[in-house]
């Protein structure tokens, strides 16, 4: 990653504009239902839960701290986004552990454009998602994801929401029920 | 086509199964009705030749128009077939005909349950299964004419006693994904889609 660390300052910008050798974080919002098998007595009930990006960032760092969180580290283009990396990053020291990724279907990909198929706006596809770190956190997501971009000729994510469902393996197995969502805020920028 | 006490593979009309048959003698197998609604989203190209979305509606019945080779008539429909209500994952999708889809004219699909992901409801200690919130990727396949569509989902189950053992009662899930038919170029399955079945009828296989 190519970012300012030499004097331990970081040059970061809210996005309006993308080039080469820059490096962008977007924050996600992440809101996953979880519905777990118990006992309660002899029977089986249904637990129901609720895991959100701050829960993911402490399951996996243990004490997060205040600058830590949930975020998508993007390669612009398209194709080429699917050359991203879901990290915990941390914007005063700047490390980034990776736990996953959003694996883009673009075979699927829809787009929107405008001035004919040369500037894209927007497009949705289907993804699927491996989120693991240790042990403390090993879901498995499907859904669709809705992508908007900024309006430059490298095509680099402005935000994104997605729906999805999926299972988390961690300990006893559950489901991530329909009505999950998360979302990705306009990208940090590190030049 | 084939009547559903003998379901060889005969099938009619260009359908061309991709599923196999998986009875077992002795078992308790539960008919369904299932209808499916997709949310497609398709890439289309407008007048000024910017790239926008086409939305339509993938169904049961276009979904057997597309392996059948034609639409469904009044007593033909789709069915999930749970083959053995003690092993949910040995299901098929057919294109079925009559009242209680007695005539089986080709296995489309499956549900396909990730048992090992399954959460369930019981009363009675476990000996009563109540429901069960289960992944499942739903496929349908079938050639000449084509359908392939893939979803992903929740499968959320209701279960009634039958011969000694759970069958399912009803299936709700709502599902995303992908897929293509003869009528309907790749498009998205967006949020908003889902598969319902019914039981119709249960039986005890010989």
């Amino acid at each position: 990653m190519r970012v300012a660390t030499a004097i331990g300052v970081a040059l970061w910008v809210a996005a309006s504009s993308a080039s080469a050798g820059t490096t962008r974080f977007h924050a996600i919002s992440l809101s996953a239902k979880l519905e777990n098998q118990v006992s309660q007595g002899v029977d089986f009930k249904i637990d129901r839960s609720s895991e959100s990006a701050k829960d993911v960032v402490q399951a996996c760092t243990g004490t997060p701290t205040k600058t830590q969180g949930l975020y998508l580290q993007e390669s612009c283009g398209f194709p080429g986004l699917e050359n991203n990396h879901v990290v915990i990053f941390d914007t005063e020291t700047m490390s980034v552990t990776p736990i996953g990724s959003l694996e883009l279907d673009v075979d699927f990909a829809l787009t929107h454009t405008k001035g004919g198929p040369t500037q894209l706006l927007s497009a949705s596809m289907p993804f699927h998602a491996e989120l693991k770190c240790d042990s403390a956190i090993d879901l498995v997501l499907d859904g669709v994801i809705d992508m908007a971009f900024e309006p430059n000729a490298t095509v680099c994510l402005s935000t994104f929401k997605a729906h999805f469902t999926g299972t988390n393996v961690q300990g006893t197995a559950f489901v991530v029920a329909p009505g999950s969502a998360l979302s990705g805020k306009k990208p940090l920028v590190f030049f | 086509m084939t009547k559903r006490s003998v379901r060889g593979l005969a099938l009619p009309l260009a359908c061309i199964s991709l599923f196999g048959l998986a009875r077992s003698a002795g078992a308790q197998e539960s008919i369904h009705s299932v209808s499916i609604n997709m949310k497609a989203v398709a890439q289309a190209t407008n007048t000024g030749g910017d790239r926008t979305a086409a939305k339509s509606t993938v169904n049961d019945a276009s979904i057997f128009e597309a392996c059948v080779g034609q639409a469904p008539t009044k007593t033909q429909t789709l069915d999930l077939d749970f083959l053995d209500c003690t092993d949910l994952s040995n299901n098929l999708v057919n294109a079925v005909d009559g009242p209680n889809f007695d005539i089986v004219l080709g296995g489309i699909g499956a549900f396909m349950f990730e048992m090992d992901r399954a959460t369930f409801k019981s009363s009675g200690g476990d000996t009563v299964q109540k429901s069960a919130q289960i992944p499942v990727l739903v496929s349908i396949e079938c050639v000449a004419p084509d359908a392939s569509i893939t979803l992903s989902g929740i499968a959320n189950i209701t279960f009634k006693p039958f011969g000694g053992t759970f069958c399912p009662e009803t299936v709700k899930v709502k599902l995303t994904g992908f897929g293509m038919t003869t009528a309907n170029p790749a498009f998205l399955a967006n949020d908003g889609s889902s598969a319902h079945s019914k039981r119709v009828v249960d039986q005890e296989n010989m």
